[in-house]
């Protein structure tokens, strides 16, 4: 009996040890087995992360600056009170400073493993990711950023102090990227520049004129009191970017799915359900607005043009003015009277006023006109028309979309055109030569501004009429298309002549300033500082509803900032950055 | 020596402590009523698991010991019990009417049975009476407005829906404040585990409490403060639901062989829909257009505003000639239909369960089957389950107790996709959302829903066809789920004993969410298939020294108590793999589909415990219970690993301690003061945050593959520790009148500091948020419940009994912690959800609102239409100042009807089914006449009154939430008749000859009627959905789903 008993302690005994091993004991699981461990932060592949954020960083970006420089419309609201809220910058602001974390916290391996080409690109990367910010928002951590635990409300800094900390960080950049004792030859993966570091470099150099130019007003705030002198010891050096293959863009796939790799806008406008609308005004200033004839569908009026209308925009249906009755927003509702304002109105015809529902409808009469674009106008929230497949949408550059063929649908779930092989423009060979223009002009940089003007629409006209010939999907030209844009190459950078050489003053400096925005199609961010920074073009669309209250001179403060961190300065978007001297009113 | 460890165990197993022993003798006698002896009452040895039937002529023989207490029992009569003396023989003459048993044991903490008059502490138990062969198959569900202080909500009535429980209010803020579900004593897994986040419709996820059937329960305890709470540690501190099966509970099993059989059939359909407008259609600006909207012209018009001389206009399909030639310039009449009742129909739930058990000397075993089919109000929406269960328990010579039960679940659901909507297209498949608005002209069941190749077609192409959606899209779910628990226990000597128990429960649940090609929708439309497994384990071992002694001559003084040690293991595996590009239309499965992507990731928490409790009793009316319990949490840093957290109570009989004040007055009162505190410990893996690593993220235009490797946008904090949960409880529980009314009122005050917090970081500080220890919520509330026996009349046995539940609680958030910043998302939107606000009620509705100037009044625009104002305001407080439940019962003969209304009073809700239904001139709330023109109160900018003209189609798009958050608020007050009932149970005297024991059936009906008083009249709305799912987001419905109404019958066997 006795032993018996023993017998089952002894069992009970074993089988609680048994099942209660140290596998339920064990507390020491503090780490994720299903995350990568800190250890393995390599140089080589948070590089990719930081190459690949860039796009969507300057995407997020040109949410905002695209819609209120009219490239694409702003239809989130009717005013400015109402068309962005500090939410709809949460993703900027994160995707900006998630980057800079990655790149902060991989430079002691990068520096152990000898990984100075990733190191210094991605310093060069974060240079111009900083200057963005600013450029938007103003005021932004920087000293105190980026310090996680350390500081979780970090103080926000003044722009002109960090425009001159990047200064100084490009130059170090310069440095880290030439270090010769960098491991050449190992796999690696530049998706920019094809391991070429002169041309970052080169990049480096870029954006100190670029910063320059944009800070040309306070130059003296961020250490720079002779602008001219150092725009000009930039463009001695003559290490900037001025051949295409310097240009800084990133090179979108066309892969659709697993992973998508194709432009933001073709993803949004060639899948199914329409896509954004493009603003009214943009199409306008590339066509109506110059006097340019009519143009049905997608083929190419007669007489002078701009030769890159067709592979900027794509209709899908030809007519706009056939499905007027089955919308809501055009019947019984009148063009606004503040429309045939004339400071809206045209700069280079007299009497064309600015546009209305369609990009061509620039009269007061009420019949819609039979060919123009059909996008949206500045502020019009309006429901959602069945339109989906009669919008205009982005063409061939630069978001790797349809061209030329006649109209049709593209809500085919991506299979039209260049199926997305776009690019995100960045900093381009035609921008430096206005942004040169501009310090000629401005800054008294010696120079031949005229040339400088006609060289960037010249090189605008070749990089856009040359994009992406070498896809499989490229549309193959008639021998009227392609002697049509041939005579168009030499006869619309003539026309914009006459007008440069007519004009006088700030005139001349706006007939420079449009030709930019003109060029920067597909980039919200150049034509957003540079219409703060001159005021052009002074002609943009008025929104819908007359009062619109003011406008955004600064991007807002994601909600994630000001509910965060008490530092946030009040979200004031009347509020200047700190280079925005010359104080216009802007509408 | 010898005889006074007999003694001492007699007293041991009146605490019913689980022990049997030797040496009993042979007690018999007859139970008889009035009318004479009762065939089939039960008679248990109190506190054992000896128990016998009378036969047909009322008499019973049952082995027992004197000083041993038999317990009767019989349906329809109250129960009764006697000492077993000197005599051989006990005879008991039983009573009609119910009541409270005085001496009610109840299942604690740690399945440690106590005399409900020890507990210093509130638990709630519920017969099964009460959730038993109800038209809920969700056995949380059916348990809605029976007790006080437990809140529970369906998210939507879709079947198998979650259900949310909240026990005396959220004290965690980001963290889990659902109960811990506690099954035969093991820790059951009640997850609600959704793919993906509420905007996808993941809402309907299936809560995991789901799996157990309502047929196979024995009965409920809910544990609702700390001081109840504790043994069980943090897993403990929402609450803890104790729920004992058939097959775990093998103590009150007759002799011969008991087979119960039920059987119900249910139907169920939505609960209400809106009333819709006849007078207008299609169109905005009472223009036609196929506008999203039904702000078109009256219908009857004729030649104007869109509408041909004839009164017609063009067939819905004339714009998709190439699917349709058929309808190519054809036009249709201008005319209402009914687009939306077809939509729904009447579903059937059929449950049958068989439960059999019995016992011979030392042994004794249960078995039992459930079936559940439920078929929701809509198609495609279906809900199985399978249960298969056993039990059984012997007792060996040698002191040596094994018993085990287990239980093999099987479920399976399907649902339709139900993703959130806003009154246009919801951004991913959904049913509801694209349903409701139907324009009233547009003829929905009229035309097809798809083309020749299966795609969608609608009178829009950028709105699904809700009925496509339905045939083509789902949700489904399954779970192959196996819980149990072994527990041996030995005899040390005559007042102690050590036991083990293992308990573990797994479960394997599988997700399958998927859209067949050719919805139109952007990049939904070629079709996607999402497969997610689940593997859920936890191991739970027990070791426990349990002792109950007197500690001096005159037995004045008891002790028991116990100590165990308790590790818990809970891991979690899951794979989740997508697909996209459907290959043939229809065919679901991955390789029908041209892209996969997929991940997987595990997680393992360990848990140990130690824990104490004792009870010290003196002369049996006065108790102090004291406890402790100190858990190591494996996921947090060896600093801050471990927690002690103490509790006590006190409980007091006066009406045992001074026999004086006992009387027909007072019958019975108890008094108990309590205090605990418990643990709250975060999430897996919150203080080292890995590296996100991802692979082919890009491939270049030369085919080259692009891998990253970034730090998380998560900070980990290696500073973290547990948070702390205290509360305070008061309650008084008494009999009064001759036992007519019964209280039951506790007070409680519970505070939480140190609180995890997930906390949004700005950031600039390199990462998006973090987990960390800052706020700190308190909860106070009453709760009351009241029994009274209104008529109880002795001859021809008609009684009426009535049952009134009240619950307050007053859930504040004190301290955020959070510096300077004064607001911290809970759930929703960060510009449009559930935020606590120090100072403020937990969970505020905050979004956008009505631009006011400085003295308060509305501002307008330019437009005429109000101005938002984007700033996050806070628009409304989603807690009810009270709830209350009212139960009423009368019986007849063997006729029983009862009822249950339940009122909430407040509670703010923002619903887009009702901005969708007034912001798009739906429902007969805006067939006003639509020609004139409306001002809206308020002011300019500039100050002055605003004249400013506006139509009626804006006035009622823009000012019905869909532009600024706080106009889509309403006030949730609602009142409901939660069920009504009528039983049956056949007179013993039939049955006498018969093989059966018992045969009843009955009646019931949920939900059938209510009413929400504060919105408008027509939209029929009934708020109590949850759009943000089970968790802390409270107040929202995003139309992922409107509640059902049930009905049917059941029916009970047992022979």
């Amino acid at each position: 009996m006795k032993m018996k008993r023993n017998i089952f302690k002894l069992i009970l005994l074993t089988t609680i040890i048994s099942f209660s091993s140290c596998e339920t004991l064990d507390l020491d699981q503090t780490e994720n087995p299903s995350t990568l461990n800190q250890s393995f932060l390599d140089p080589i592949y948070t590089f990719n992360y930081v190459q690949l954020q860039l796009p969507v960083f300057v995407n997020s970006a040109n949410a905002f600056t695209q819609r209120v420089t009219r490239q694409m419309a702003m239809t989130g609201g009717n005013t400015y009170d109402n068309s962005f809220e500090p939410v709809n910058f949460d993703r900027n602001w994160s995707q900006a400073y998630n980057m800079l974390n990655a790149i902060k916290l991989m430079e002691p391996r990068a520096i152990q493993d000898q990984r100075y080409f990733e190191l210094g690109a991605s310093k060069i990367i974060r240079c111009y990711v900083l200057m963005t910010l600013v450029d938007m928002y103003g005021d932004i951590p920087y000293t105190e950023a980026l310090l996680g635990n350390d500081n979780i409300t970090p103080k926000f800094d003044s722009g002109a102090s960090v425009y001159a900390a990047i200064l100084a960080e490009l130059d170090q950049a310069m440095i880290v990227i030439k270090n010769p004792e960098d491991r050449l030859g190992d796999v690696r993966q530049d998706l920019y520049y094809d391991e070429d570091a002169n041309k970052w470099v080169t990049l480096a150099k870029t954006l100190k004129l670029k910063m320059y130019i944009t800070g040309r007003l306070a130059g003296s705030e961020f250490g720079v009191n002779d602008v001219a002198g150092a725009v000009t010891s930039i463009l001695d050096g003559g290490d900037y970017i001025d051949t295409e293959a310097e240009d800084f863009g990133f090179r979108y796939g066309n892969s659709r799915f697993t992973p998508n790799t194709r432009h933001p806008l073709y993803n949004d406008q060639y899948e199914a359900g329409g896509g954004a609308y493009i603003a009214n005004y943009y199409m306008w200033a590339m066509s109506s607005e110059k006097g340019f004839s009519p143009v049905y569908g997608n083929s190419l009026p007669s007489g002078t043009n701009d030769p890159r209308l067709h592979y900027y925009f794509y209709k899908q249906n030809p007519d706009p003015s056939d499905f007027n009755t089955n919308t809501f927003i055009l019947p019984g509702r009148a063009r606004p009277s503040h429309y045939n304002d004339p400071q809206y109105a045209s700069e280079y015809v007299a009497g064309v006023l600015t546009p209305y529902v369609v990009s061509n409808w620039t009269n007061t009469s009420a019949a819609v006109p039979a060919d123009g674009f059909w996008g949206r106008d500045h502020g019009d929230n309006a429901g959602i028309p069945q339109d989906n497949d009669k919008r205009t949408v982005g063409g061939i550059y630069p978001i790797g979309g349809q061209g030329f063929i006649n109209p049709g649908t593209v809500q085919t779930g991506g299979t039209r055109g260049l199926l997305g092989a776009g690019i995100m423009p960045m900093l381009l060979t035609s921008w430096v030569h206005f942004l040169k223009a501009e310090a000629i002009l401005e800054l008294s940089v010696a120079g031949d501004a005229r040339a400088e003007f006609l060289s960037g629409i010249n090189t605008s006209i070749e990089k856009v009429t040359n994009f992406g010939k070498d896809q499989e999907s490229y549309p193959t030209l008639t021998q009227n298309q392609q002697s049509n844009i041939a005579a168009n190459k030499i006869a619309y950078p003539a026309f914009m002549l006459t007008k440069f050489d007519a004009a006088t003053g700030d005139d001349r400096l706006e007939i420079v300033m449009k030709e930019y925005y003109l060029a920067a199609w597909g980039n919200g961010i150049e034509t957003y500082n540079n219409y703060r920074r001159t005021g052009f073009p002074s002609n943009f669309q008025p929104t819908l509803q007359q009062a619109s209250g003011a406008f955004y001179y600064r991007a807002l403060y994601s909600a994630s900032t000001v509910n965060n961190n008490p530092n946030t300065p009040a979200n004031d978007r009347t509020r200047r950055v700190f280079w925005d001297k010359a104080n216009i009113t802007l509408h | 020596m010898r005889s006074k460890f007999k003694w001492i165990f007699t007293l041991l197993l009146a605490l019913s402590m689980q022990f049997s022993f030797a040496q009993e003798k042979t007690v018999s006698g007859v139970v008889s009523d009035e009318t004479g002896p009762l065939p089939g009452a039960n008679v248990v040895v109190k506190g054992t698991k000896r128990g016998t039937q009378t036969d047909v002529d009322g008499k019973y023989t049952i082995q027992a010991k004197a000083g041993e207490v038999l317990l009767f029992s019989f349906i329809g009569l109250a129960d009764a019990s006697q000492n077993v003396g000197s005599s051989n023989t006990v005879n008991m003459l039983m009573k009609a009417g119910g009541g409270i048993d005085l001496n009610e044991v109840v299942v604690t903490s740690q399945g440690i049975k106590k005399e409900k008059k020890a507990l210093g502490y509130a638990v709630a138990t519920i017969k099964s009476e009460d959730f038993a062969s109800k038209p809920s198959t969700d056995v949380g569900r059916a348990l809605t407005g029976k007790a006080p202080g437990v809140n529970i909500q369906q998210t939507s009535g879709l079947s198998g829906s979650g259900t949310n429980i909240i026990i005396r209010g959220y004290a965690s803020i980001t963290g889990s404040n659902q109960p811990l579900f506690v099954v035969d004593g093991i820790p059951f897994n009640a997850d609600t585990n959704q793919d993906g986040n509420f905007l996808e419709g993941s809402t309907n996820a299936s809560s995991r409490f789901l799996d157990l059937d309502p047929n196979s329960i024995e009965s409920i305890s809910i544990l609702k403060g700390l001081s109840a709470t504790t043994l069980y540690g943090s897993a403990g501190r929402s609450g803890v639901i104790l729920i004992t099966t058939k097959s775990g509970n093998t103590k009150d099993i007759n002799k011969k062989m008991q087979v119960n059989y039920s059987q119900s059939l249910y139907m169920t359909e939505i609960s209400d829909l809106p009333d819709y407008q006849n007078r207008y259609g299609n169109g905005f600006d009472n223009n036609y257009t196929t506008a999203f909207s039904n702000w078109g012209p009256e219908f009857g018009t004729r030649g104007t505003q869109g509408i041909g001389a004839d009164g017609t206009v063009p067939h819905w399909y004339a714009y998709l000639a190439n699917d349709f030639p058929q309808f190519a310039g054809k036009t249709v009449p201008y005319q209402s239909h009914d687009n939306v009742k077809p939509f729904f129909s009447t579903g059937t739930v059929s449950t049958t369960s068989v439960n059999i058990g019995g016992r011979s000397e030392n042994t004794s075993y249960n078995v039992g089957v459930g079936h559940t089919r439920d078929a929701g109000f809509i198609e495609h929406n279906t809900y199985q389950r399978l249960n298969l269960s056993t039990g059984g328990s012997t007792k060996l010579s040698n002191g040596l107790t094994l018993s085990a039960s287990m239980q093999y679940v099987r479920t399976d659901k399907t649902a339709p996709p139900t993703a959130a909507g806003f009154g246009s297209n919801a951004i991913a498949p959904s049913v509801f959302s694209n349903i409701l608005y139907t324009p009233r002209s547009f003829d929905l069941f009229g035309v097809p829903y798809e083309n020749a190749d299966h795609q969608s077609v609608n009178y829009r192409l950028d709105i699904p066809n809700p009925r496509w959606t339905l045939k083509n899209a789902g949700d489904d779910e399954g779970v192959r789920r196996f819980f149990g628990n072994f527990t041996a226990s030995y005899e040390l000597n005559s007042w102690s004993n050590v036991s083990y128990r293992l308990a573990l429960d797994n479960y394997t649940q599988t997700k399958k969410y998927y859209i067949n090609k050719g919805n139109r929708q952007p990049f939904d439309e070629e079709g996607y298939l999402r497969t997610t497994v689940r593997e859920n384990n936890i191991y739970d071992h027990t070791l426990s020294y349990n002792f109950d002694t007197k500690i001096d001559k005159n037995s004045n003084w008891n002790i028991d108590g116990t100590i165990g040690f308790n590790p818990r293991q809970e891991s979690q595996n899951l794979t989740y793999l997508f697909s996209n590009v459907q290959f043939v239309y229809g065919f679901l499965e991955h390789q029908n589909f041209e892209f996969h992507d997929g991940f997987s990731a595990r997680e393992n928490t360990n848990t140990v415990g130690l824990y104490g409790s004792t009870t010290i009793g003196f002369k049996k009316y006065i108790f102090l219970n004291l406890q402790g319990r100190n858990d190591w949490y494996s996921s947090l840093q060896k600093d801050y690993r471990g927690l002690f957290y103490p509790s006590a109570s006190l409980s007091f009989v006066p009406t045992d301690a001074f026999e004086s004040i006992k009387g027909n007055a007072i019958n019975y009162l108890k008094l108990r003061l309590g205090y605990g505190s418990s643990a709250g410990f975060p999430d897996a893996y919150k203080t080292i945050i890995g590296l996100d690593s991802n692979t082919k993220v890009f491939l270049t235009q030369e085919g080259d593959v692009v891998n990253t490797i970034a730090p998380s946008n998560e900070l980990g904090n290696a500073n973290l520790k547990p948070e702390l949960v205290k509360e305070v409880e008061f309650g008084v529980e008494g009999k009064f009148f001759n036992n007519r009314i019964g209280l039951d009122l506790s007070i409680y005050s519970k505070i939480s500091t140190d609180l995890i917090v997930e906390r949004e970081l700005d950031p600039s500080t390199g990462y998006d948020f973090t987990t960390d220890n800052v706020a700190q919520v308190s909860n106070k509330g009453i709760e009351l419940g009241l029994n009274m026996s209104v008529i109880r009349t002795k001859t021809d046995g008609l009684t009426w009994d009535i049952t009134a539940n009240f619950t307050k609680n007053k859930n504040i958030v004190d301290k955020l912690g959070l510096g300077s910043v004064k607001t911290l998302g809970i759930a929703g939107f960060t510009n449009l959800g559930n935020f606590a606000a120090e100072g403020r009620p937990y969970g505020i509705i905050m979004g956008s609102s009505i631009k006011r100037d400085a003295n308060g009044n509305y501002v307008v625009g330019a437009d005429g239409n109000y101005l938002v104002n984007t700033d996050l305001t806070e628009i409304g407080d989603p807690n009810a100042d009270w709830r209350s439940t009212l139960i009423n019962e009368i019986s007849y003969k063997n006729i029983t009807f009862g009822f249950q209304f339940e009122y909430q009073k407040g509670g703010d809700i923002y619903s887009t089914t009702a901005a969708a239904l007034l912001s798009r001139g739906l429902t007969e709330d805006t067939a006003y006449d639509r020609s004139g023109t409306v001002v809206l109160p308020g002011v300019n900018q500039n100050g002055t009154i605003n004249t400013t003209q506006i139509g009626y189609t804006q006035y009622g798009f823009n000012n019905s939430g869909f532009f600024i958050n706080e106009q889509a608020i309403y006030d949730a007050t609602n009142l409901r008749l939660r069920e009504i009932s009528l039983s049956y149970s056949l007179p013993k005297k039939f049955l006498e000859k018969t093989p059966f024991g018992n045969i009843s059936m009955s009646i019931v009906g949920q939900n059938l009627w209510f009413k929400a008083f504060n919105f408008p009249t027509h939209l029929n709305f009934d708020p109590e959905v949850m759009s943000l799912g089970v968790g802390n987001g409270q107040g929202f419905d995003y139309l992922t789903g409107p509640t059902a109404k049930r009905y049917g019958f059941n029916f009970n066997l047992t022979f």
